[in-house]
């Protein structure tokens, strides 16, 4: 099967931009949730929600939406950068894949090519694990299985036809049916964000960032983490 | 207050970061580099007996040239009494298959060599005669620095230390981001100065260097050919020449559009290499690629209209760029090299085409060894390791062959 085989320079540049969110986001909630809800999604049972109403109490269907409701929902679009962690997984995969099979592939600069793929393949699994199932509500599961899905078929069935890097990020425009959708969404399945945030946490996450910003700006200046 | 000052301490940090490396690499290309350059060497009309030294200077200036055989010997000099930021002199009559010493200078408006008699040495050898003479020369491509990306700087040491060893060096195109600007060039030249001093340079337009023939809405002025004054043409940077059992045709297809790809240089190319027919080995180079795997990979203007015209002509080996990476591509008897690793930033993906023999990401240059049995190429990378090797046999054998 012939697909695309992604530069892994250009994962660890879109890691770079992801993790910067999710670090800014971060520090904007670390000292209000004491660093175990980075999503502020953590809701207990009860807990009156001050960005959301709750079920029942709600006198707005989910297409009358009031400026402040709004900006409550696009503020959740936070969560948006959760479909970077899919695209950037599934691209390391098949990136990975291709770079072992096919034969037409020469690994002489392979040194300058093995920190971007591990960085890509370890950040992008764990946050593409957190996003499709530490906390799946219905919702966000169907869409999530629907982006990897659609992946899989942009990468064997299209990028090779029509060479156009642009299907590979066209889910994000998928984001804003969130806005219309996102009342839907408060009750997760199950949820394990908590563990999650304990293993992954601010320290983690900023590990996360310093090693791609670093490699990041060494491949610029032609050097790798392993290659001075 | 503290907590919101803990936050803002902390975004100003992440985002300052950020900001910092993108300005730092910045600054490299844009503000950094000394308007002065040192030396590089053109072919004149006929590579065994004149050369073209070339510079800039920083204030305007009468130019003068001084060189020899001999590194303590230059006996002879060559003078230009028109003032100039940018010369070109032409270093006349000189002795074939030799190698030569200079230096630059100026002088006052009379015959007298201005210059520090320490000051550096440059040198480069003459096309021989004797077309069985064995050749080695190198190439890459594409060594635009978008905004200081450092693999550029690396390629260019290393054809620097082994540039000694060869007759020329070519960049097939993309040597600067910008060709209207001249502070694009003079990184290029800051950053090339290694080995644009020892041997021939022998550039190809690429789409960023010069639009010459692009139907461009907005044509920008391009000064591609304010540095390099060898094109046969004024409307495209087009020419050629014969070095040992070599024919180098440099043409000028930078961008697959109808009116690069017209009639104009198309019939030039054809005549050229219908000239050429009597040499060993064809070497044609072109910036934009007839064929390969990533995004220039397949255009209508150049697969009908100069593959024909090489595939006619049995053109040995086609050397291309614009696209980001090395590959080597075989379709209908015709090879292909993109020689896209010569330093800016790689291509973000391929798919692999059925005719593509090898592709690799990341810096690389090549090597290429003439002889009357075989034309050996070589692609290695920065650290010498082997990306791809293979031999071309001649369309024609001539008997003998020298070193």
């Amino acid at each position: 099967m012939t697909t695309a085989i992604i530069h892994p320079f250009y994962l660890i540049l879109i890691l770079v931009i992801s993790l910067t969110s999710s670090i800014l986001k971060r520090i904007w909630k670390t000292e209000s949730k004491n660093n175990s809800d980075p999503d502020g999604l953590l809701k207990k049972k009860n807990q009156p929600d001050e960005d959301s109403p709750q079920e029942g109490q709600s006198t707005t269907t989910d297409l009358q939406i009031t400026p402040g409701q709004l900006t409550v929902k696009l503020r959740r679009q936070w969560r948006f950068h959760a479909f970077f962690y899919i695209i950037i997984a599934m691209a390391t995969y098949f990136t990975v894949y291709q770079l072992l099979i096919k034969k037409s592939i020469n690994l002489a600069n392979i040194n300058f090519l093995i920190i971007p793929l591990l960085l890509s393949a370890i950040i992008s699994t764990v946050y593409f694990v957190k996003t499709v199932l530490i906390a799946p509500t219905k919702f966000s599961l169907v869409i999530h299985v629907g982006i990897i899905i659609y992946e899989i078929i942009v990468y064997s069935f299209f990028i090779h036809r029509y060479f156009d890097f642009f299907y590979l990020f066209l889910p994000f425009l998928l984001g804003p049916l969130r806005i219309l959708f996102w009342k839907k969404e408060v009750k997760p399945l199950w949820d394990h964000r908590e563990k999650f945030t304990k293993i992954i946490n601010f320290r983690v996450e900023l590990l996360f960032w310093v090693l791609c910003v670093l490699e990041v700006a060494l491949q610029y200046k032609g050097y790798s983490l392993i290659v001075w | 207050v503290k907590k919101i000052a803990k936050q803002l301490i902390g975004t100003i940090s992440i985002l300052g970061i950020l900001t910092g490396l993108i300005l730092a690499s910045s600054l490299d290309v844009s503000v950094l580099n000394p308007e002065e350059s040192e030396p590089w060497a053109l072919f004149g009309e006929d590579p065994s007996h004149n050369i073209i030294i070339s510079w800039k200077s920083a204030e305007m200036q009468y130019p003068a040239v001084k060189y020899g055989i001999s590194p303590s010997n230059l006996s002879k000099t060559v003078f230009n009494f028109t003032q100039s930021t940018i010369h070109h002199l032409l270093l006349p009559s000189l002795l074939p298959n030799t190698k030569y010493f200079y230096q630059v200078g100026s002088n006052n408006g009379n015959p007298t060599f201005q210059g520090d008699s320490s000051s550096k040495m440059y040198e480069f050898y003459t096309a021989p005669i004797d077309i069985n003479t064995t050749v080695k020369f190198m190439a890459i491509s594409d060594s635009q620095q978008i905004a200081g990306n450092g693999y550029t700087k690396r390629i260019a040491d290393k054809l620097g230390s082994v540039a000694s060893q060869n007759r020329l060096v070519m960049n097939v195109g993309d040597m600067v981001e910008d060709g209207s600007i001249e502070s694009d060039w003079n990184d290029f030249f800051e950053t090339s100065a290694g080995y644009l001093g020892k041997t021939i340079f022998v550039p190809v337009a690429g789409n960023h260097d010069s639009n010459l023939g692009q139907a461009s809405p907005t044509p920008k002025p391009t000064i591609l050919e304010n540095y390099f004054p060898i094109s046969d043409s004024k409307n495209h940077f087009y020419y050629s020449f014969n070095y040992s059992m070599i024919h180098f045709t440099i043409a000028d297809f930078t961008w697959p559009e109808d009116s690069q790809v017209g009639p104009e240089q198309l019939e030039w190319l054809d005549q050229d290499l219908t000239n050429a027919q009597s040499m060993p080995y064809s070497i044609v180079a072109f910036h934009c690629p007839i064929k390969d795997s990533a995004f220039f990979g397949n255009n209508y203007y150049m697969q009908n209209r100069v593959r024909p015209i090489l595939d006619k002509h049995n053109v040995t080996l086609i050397l291309n760029g614009h696209d980001h990476h090395y590959e080597r591509v075989e379709e209908y008897g015709l090879t292909y090299m993109i020689l896209g690793g010569g330093g800016t930033v790689q291509d973000p993906f391929v798919v692999p085409i059925p005719e593509s023999k090898v592709i690799e990401f990341g810096p690389t240059y090549a090597s290429f060894t003439a002889n009357s049995t075989y034309l050996n190429v070589q692609v290695n990378t920065l650290e010498d390791n082997l990306v791809d090797q293979f031999n071309l046999a001649p369309r024609i054998h001539n008997q003998g062959g020298s070193e």
